[in-house]
């Protein structure tokens, strides 16, 4: 129909029903006016009066899409009902959620339901609760129940909301009819995910647009209302997608941008959209894809590589106990450096201790584990020939010799082997008493394990961490009926012995009797247990 | 007794010049010399094996300790002597392992047992420090 300035013109309802144009028996009904006016330059209303004119109800069109409308009271007695619509304004399928809340807002009750473009959804309160519908988790409402509130959410689109909304309650005694004031939510203040944004060197990071949603207290993602409109200031830098995917050309900073609409929470004026263009930093970094090794030993030098994209010219960052020294690659995929680490280092992990600088952007942050020398663990012993290795070598000799190979460990949970050939394991013996006397202290003070006469033996651990004890044992003129002595174990690193407090080890060997020459056992009461 | 007078005045400087290079609580090693030896003349030459390497360790610096521990009286008895020549023995069985450089030199050592070569009476104590002079010339020669 085309109206005139000014002109009001009524649509009788009634009459379309007498002509079949809508059915007879339909009481109630949505109407969807479309114009290609501008907003409120139309202005409808619905009225229904009964013959005398002396009840009725009169009820506006709404013109407004939002994602959430939240509306107040509705009622359902014997002498009311409530009927609420929701439709898709927009021109993409949407999923519309239904929310009734009850008993104070404490319980609700959820109906989700696909709208196509301008399909609608219909609520009759009352014959929710009358005929025990379930919603979309099962639950029904109580027979009881008689008044709440409600909301209506559009569950695909954020920023830019597609529902329209109506409600009415009826007086089935009276014929008064009241409708609906849902109220539209829309959001502020919206501003990228990330500024400045970093983007790996050759890599990939997303960012979007978040706004304030002031109706539930949160803040939304309302990054598709600015799709396709992204761009960089500097290409070379960093190119960024129609989805906001930036990636990191070269190691730098730029800027970008994007812009879109966006629903504000301005409810007096029906929530209108408005035109904004967020924009941040964008730095491109260097990046460390691993190191190797990630953890070196306390008070020494461990050879560390890094691997990455973008690290050429990088300067490397470590905490102050860690000195970078000795630099023998340094390419854009790997540097190669001597971690110097000082006796002060912070023991155990450091985190995010090792990134690399270049052109003023840190990559990634990589965490190094300092080892302190902790405890020793018996890789495997074994006897050996007490003809070689005791000072008095006779063919009467009594007791046992062994050879024993360990590993050095530090102090993580679980123990880790520390891969360094700088420590020099040291031992201390004391109390010897074969067979109820007491020999005092065969090594009183800290001594070296090695090196000596038996192959393997060496001062300082090798390359794994790992070193050999031997021989160790009792050589004795005469047989014995028990023999006991206590060895303990510490570890020099640099000059300093570790662990800090206590030994890394403490063996009270213990063992016979021996009978006869080339005969004996011994053991730790642990993990070592030997005879012959 | 002159010459044995000569023998401790050059150990002790020499002693002095080397091991004066470790800073310890027993920077002559005396305390581990004279617990071994304790041992070994208490049981008639039994040992910790884990001793032994200490011996090894310390070449010359083992006779520097003994003079300086053992009197005058001691050095003269048989059973002493024959107890700490193993250890003498030992201390220059593995030369490579000795940790200071000077003390791979024996010149204490042979002085040591050249004077008590001269001065036992046993014969069969004179072989002993005869063939372990010999050993020790042979372990250290260039």
């Amino acid at each position: 129909m085309r109206l005139a300035p000014y002109e009001t013109r009524q649509i009788d309802v009634a009459s379309m029903q007498n002509c079949k144009v809508i059915p007879p028996g339909a009481h109630w009904a949505s109407v969807t006016l479309t114009t290609d006016r501008l907003p409120d330059e139309i202005v409808a209303v619905a009225a229904s009066f009964d013959d005398s004119l002396k009840y009725g109800s009169q009820t506006p069109f709404s013109d407004q899409l939002a994602s959430l409308w939240a509306g107040g009271h509705w009622q359902y007695d014997a002498l009311h009902d409530s009927i609420i619509t929701a439709g898709n304004g927009g021109t993409k399928p949407t999923l519309a959620a239904f929310t009734l809340f009850y008993n104070q807002g404490t319980q609700k009750y959820q109906l989700q339901q696909a709208l196509q473009p301008g399909e609608q959804m219909w609520m009759d309160i009352g014959k929710l609760i009358r005929e025990n519908i379930p919603d979309k988790d099962g639950k029904t409402l109580p027979a009881d129940l008689t008044t709440g509130s409600y909301e209506l959410r559009d569950l695909t689109n954020k920023g830019v909301g597609t529902l329209f909304e109506g409600k009415v309650i009826y007086d089935k005694t009276y014929g008064h009819v009241v409708y609906g004031c849902a109220a539209c939510c829309g959001w502020a203040n919206p501003a990228l995910w990330y500024n400045p944004i970093g983007v790996p060197f050759q890599g990939s990071t997303e960012d979007g647009v978040t706004a304030w949603y002031p109706c539930e207290s949160e803040y939304d993602d309302i990054s598709s209302n600015f799709y396709s409109n992204w761009s960089s200031n500097n290409t070379s830098v960093a190119t960024v997608d129609t989805y906001g995917f930036h990636t990191g050309v070269a190691v730098g900073s730029t800027t970008s941008q994007t812009h879109g609409y966006y629903q504000t929470n301005n409810a007096h004026e029906r929530c209108p959209n408005l035109y904004c263009t967020p924009s941040g930093g964008v730095n491109t970094t260097p990046v460390i894809s691993s190191i190797s090794p990630t953890r070196g030993l306390i008070n020494a030098t461990t050879q560390v590589t890094i691997n990455g994209k973008g690290l050429l010219g990088g300067h490397i960052n470590t905490p102050a106990a860690i000195q970078v020294q000795n630099i023998t690659t340094a390419t854009n995929t790997q540097i190669v450096f001597d971690a110097v680490i000082a006796s002060t280092a912070e023991t155990g992990n450091n985190a995010g201790a090792i990134y690399v600088t270049v052109s003023g952007q840190d990559s990634n942050k990589e965490d190094f584990y300092v080892q302190v020398p902790t405890t020793l663990n018996v890789l495997s012993s074994q006897v050996i020939s007490m003809s070689s290795y005791c000072v008095n070598p006779g063919t009467n000799v009594y007791g046992i010799l062994l050879a024993i190979h360990y590993q050095v460990l530090d102090q993580a949970t679980p123990a880790t082997a520390i891969n360094s050939a700088s420590m020099e394991p040291q031992e201390e013996v004391k109390n010897l008493v074969v067979s109820g006397f007491s020999n005092g202290d065969p090594v009183p003070n800290w001594n070296d394990i090695g090196p000596d006469a038996y192959p393997a033996t060496s001062k300082v651990t090798d390359a794994n961490g790992q070193y050999w004890d031997a021989p160790l044992g009792i050589c004795w003129p005469s047989g014995f009926t028990s023999f006991s002595v206590t060895q303990t174990v510490t570890v020099l690193v640099g000059g300093t012995r570790y662990p800090v407090s206590g030994n890394a080890r403490t063996n009270n060997w213990s063992g016979g009797p021996s009978t006869s020459p080339g005969t004996g056992n011994i053991t730790n009461g642990n993990d070592v247990s030997q005879s012959h | 007794m002159l010459r044995f007078s000569t023998i401790v005045l050059v150990a002790l400087s020499i002693g002095v010049a080397v091991l004066g290079q470790e800073q310890g609580p027993d920077p002559y090693s005396m305390k581990f010399v004279q617990n071994n030896l304790r041992i070994a003349l208490a049981s008639g030459g039994g040992e910790w094996a884990g001793a032994g390497k200490g011996f090894q360790r310390l070449g010359d610096a083992v006779s520097i300790a003994l003079v300086k521990i053992l009197s005058e009286q001691d050095l003269r008895n048989p059973d002493v002597v024959r107890r700490f020549l193993p250890i003498i023995r030992q201390s220059f069985s593995y030369p490579s392992a000795i940790s200071v450089e000077a003390d791979k030199d024996p010149k204490v050592t042979l002085f040591l047992l050249g004077d008590l070569e001269q001065r036992v009476s046993e014969s069969a104590l004179r072989q002993q420090i005869h063939e372990t002079i010999s050993f020790i010339k042979q372990q250290t020669q260039k």
